[in-house]
């Protein structure tokens, strides 16, 4: 057992041949990168889901900012023109009462 | 192994970072545009409030340059009156095949004329009152209300009980023509109307509240100052032309120049209209439809009590 041991050891340098503890080491930490690997990914992969949610909800934010300034501008146009109606109603009442005064003399 | 494992690590490392990077920009938009939202959202409500103040305000005004501009043009009428004199056929009573003839020779003149009608007339009459419905409106003669059921009795036995004969006339009314008439003339005339309300309800008050009403309402409520008495065949077709021709005559003399001709519904009616409307031509008069506050007589209701 020893002997084949030695063997495996001294033709080391011709091929890829390992002690059975640094495989084990290899083995460990080539786990290790895959596991790190995994994680990675996973991370990743709930990354771009979060991503995804956010980039929805920048989407629905950016809708109801769009609105909100439709409706706005709407608003303020229909004040607008409500206020120079009620200017042009004033100026007509006017000029009406004076007629009316005019005519009542 | 660990080569792959390695690409793929620094792969997913740089897509977390990229990915991470978006969030966290989106994350910021969401938050601006939120804020931006709300600040739109205040604005519109001060908008809004600012906006239901204006409403009532358009309308108060719109209200009051309609009122003032009626008030306005029934002064430059009653102006032109005191120039121009001015006949006013009117016929109550109606509608029926009389009615039909009526318009026939008002089309031959072309002349316009007012129509105080009487409810049950067009329900009991037939087509040719419904006919002649039409024809008012179509023709543009001025459609006015009398009454419903034209029994002094029940109408003047109460204020609820004129109002309801008066609800169902207007209702009869909007039915056929789809517009509700604003100028109404009393069963027998507001004097009249006076003394049936003591007679029927125990008071005058009565008169008065049923008048106030109407004018609350919107409608204006209108008589005659020329009775051609064309309501008995006792009077003739002749003193018809008599009464109506000589009563606008008199009305030359007044300050405003008006003559609202009382006619019924008759076939003495029929005979006299070509005649009447002769005579008044003679006079230099020209002829008008009733409209609200455009017309001056002594003879629209009062509305205030003694």
């Amino acid at each position: 057992m020893r002997q084949r041991s030695y063997v495996r050891a001294s033709s080391r340098s011709s091929s890829s041949y390992y002690s059975e503890k640094e495989r084990r080491g290899r083995k460990a930490v080539n786990a290790v990168f895959a596991l790190v690997a995994v994680i990675a990914l996973a991370v990743t992969v709930f990354l771009f889901f979060r991503y995804r949610d956010v980039s929805l909800r920048r989407e629905e934010a950016a809708g109801k900012l769009a609105i909100a300034k439709d409706e706005t501008e709407r608003l303020g146009e229909e004040r607008r023109k409500m206020n120079t109606d009620l200017e042009n109603l004033t100026a007509e009442l006017d000029k009406l009462r004076i007629e009316y005064d005019s005519l009542s003399e | 192994m660990r080569f792959l494992s390695v690409l793929i690590t620094f792969i997913a490392i740089i897509l977390s970072v990229v990915l991470g990077f978006g969030m966290y920009n989106d994350s910021r938009d969401i938050e601006r545009f939120e804020k931006e939202t709300e600040v739109f959202e205040k604005q519109s409500a001060i908008y809004r409030t600012e906006i239901d103040g204006l409403t009532p305000k358009i309308s108060e005004a719109s209200a009051e340059k309609e009122s003032l501009q009626a008030e306005i043009n029934a002064i430059k009428k009653r102006i032109i009156y005191k120039t121009q004199p001015t006949a006013f056929l009117t016929f109550d009573d109606g509608t029926s095949y009389h009615t039909l003839q009526i318009l026939d020779i008002l089309k031959e003149n072309n002349i316009k004329a007012t129509f105080f009608v009487v409810g049950t007339q067009i329900e009991n009459g037939g087509s040719a009152s419904k006919e002649a419905i039409r024809r008012i409106v179509e023709e543009g003669h001025v459609l006015a209300i009398h009454a419903y059921e034209h029994e002094y009795n029940k109408i003047y036995s109460s204020a609820e009980a004129y109002f309801e004969d008066f609800a169902k006339i207007t209702a009869l009314l909007h039915d056929m023509t789809g517009y509700t008439p604003k100028i109404v003339r009393l069963p027998s005339g507001t004097y009249s109307a006076r003394s049936f309300c003591e007679r029927y309800a125990g008071s005058r008050d009565v008169y008065y509240d049923i008048v106030s009403r109407l004018y609350a309402e919107g409608y204006t409520v209108i008589d005659w100052n020329v009775d051609t008495e064309d309501y008995t065949t006792a009077t003739g077709v002749d003193n018809i032309v008599k009464n109506a021709v000589s009563g606008a005559k008199e009305r030359l003399n007044r300050e405003y120049k008006a003559a609202v001709i009382l006619m019924h519904d008759t076939a003495d009616t029929v005979s006299a209209l070509q005649r009447v409307i002769d005579g008044v031509k003679e006079l230099n008069m020209g002829f008008e439809v009733l409209v609200q506050g455009g017309y001056v007589t002594r003879q629209i209701a009062e509305t205030e009590k003694p």
